[in-house]
């Protein structure tokens, strides 16, 4: 019985599991599924004084994926920006396609963000 | 016997008419479903703004090393598309994040056109020496700030025929920004919205 229980772990061990990363500035909407994943999520200001962020959309499937997303910044309080730059943007990725997207803050202020990706919507 | 068949006919006829009517809703300008259009509406603008506005926060270009503000005026953003519409619609998204970034100030003082100069700049100051007006509140000369920067492009249409007869339909937002005490071009960005219809679908 010990052994075979000992077996059972073993092989559940070995079973690894395909899963998105998780990062709780990041939300995929649930049309969406695990069609995309969105990975290495990183802030830098570069030559600004102005956070970029940059994120990797991974398409899982082997069809192009229509896509929106936007940026959300948020400022030391946590508290949203209201700006242009935080308007639903239209992307696309390939089968099997890495897209790398980078979102500029529309004020220095801003220090963390909320990222949104979701289908396209009908017509967009 | 007649009359009640004609009031039932028009009545009927009213009801077919009615039913066509599209009614009035308004739109989710946050999540707006709503089917592409070949003109340009207003998502086109927001993202050709957003595109633009990132371009020029992640240059850098902005951020004066002694943490002043430029001053820009407001050039000339040309409307070279068959679509009436005003260019402010795109240049007042612009204007108005970057005096919400702290680092830009526009004058109202000199622009290209009259509906982004304020008259009254000019109006304040013809009452000088007029009694009716305590002269400690008027505006005093050499007051005025001249503007470090100016902003001007322009919005371009082009119409391609397919071969399947359908039509490609180009747009060009152009900004660019240009310093105006050495005259050079400091910063641009052009933006490119495509889209494709039917050959007899109007945009203007």
């Amino acid at each position: 019985m010990l052994i075979v229980l000992a077996a059972l772990s073993v092989c559940v061990g070995c079973i690894s599991y395909h899963t998105p990363p998780l990062d709780r500035r990041v939300t995929v909407a649930p049309d969406l599924g695990t069609v995309v994943w969105v990975t290495d999520v990183r802030l830098t200001k570069a030559q600004s004084q102005h956070y970029t962020l940059q994120a990797n959309v991974v398409n899982n499937t082997s069809g192009v994926v229509r896509m929106e997303y936007r940026v959300v910044w948020l400022d030391t309080n946590g508290v949203e920006i209201p700006s242009v730059v935080s308007t639903w943007q239209p992307m696309s990725a390939a089968a099997r396609e890495i897209v790398g997207l980078t979102a500029t803050a529309p004020v220095p202020e801003a220090v963390d963000f909320r990222f949104y990706v979701q289908a396209a919507r009908p017509g967009n | 016997m007649k009359k009640i068949i004609s009031g039932f006919a028009m009545a009927a006829v009213a009801a077919v008419i009615t039913g066509c009517v599209t009614p009035t809703t308004r739109i989710d300008i946050h999540n707006d479903r709503g089917p592409q259009v070949a003109a340009l509406d207003y998502r086109d603008l927001q993202e050709a703004a957003s595109a633009m506005l990132q371009s020029l926060f992640r240059s850098g270009r902005l951020d004066r090393p002694d943490g002043q503000a430029y001053v820009m005026t407001v050039g000339k953003v040309k409307n070279d598309t068959p679509q009436r519409f005003d260019t402010d619609t795109l240049t007042s998204y612009i204007t108005e994040e970057l005096m919400n970034s702290g680092k830009v100030m526009v004058t109202s003082a000199m622009a290209a056109t009259a509906d982004n100069r304020d008259e009254m700049v000019n109006a304040a100051r013809s009452v000088r020496g007029n009694a009716e007006f305590n002269q400690a509140t008027v505006a005093k000369t050499g007051q005025l700030v001249a503007p470090t920067h100016s902003l001007f492009g322009k919005i371009i249409q082009r119409e391609i025929r397919m071969d399947n007869g359908d039509k490609q339909i180009e747009y060009y937002f152009q900004l660019r920004i240009t310093e105006i005490a050495s005259g050079l071009q400091w910063w641009q960005k052009q933006h490119l919205i495509g889209k494709r219809t039917d050959a007899r679908t109007p945009t203007w």
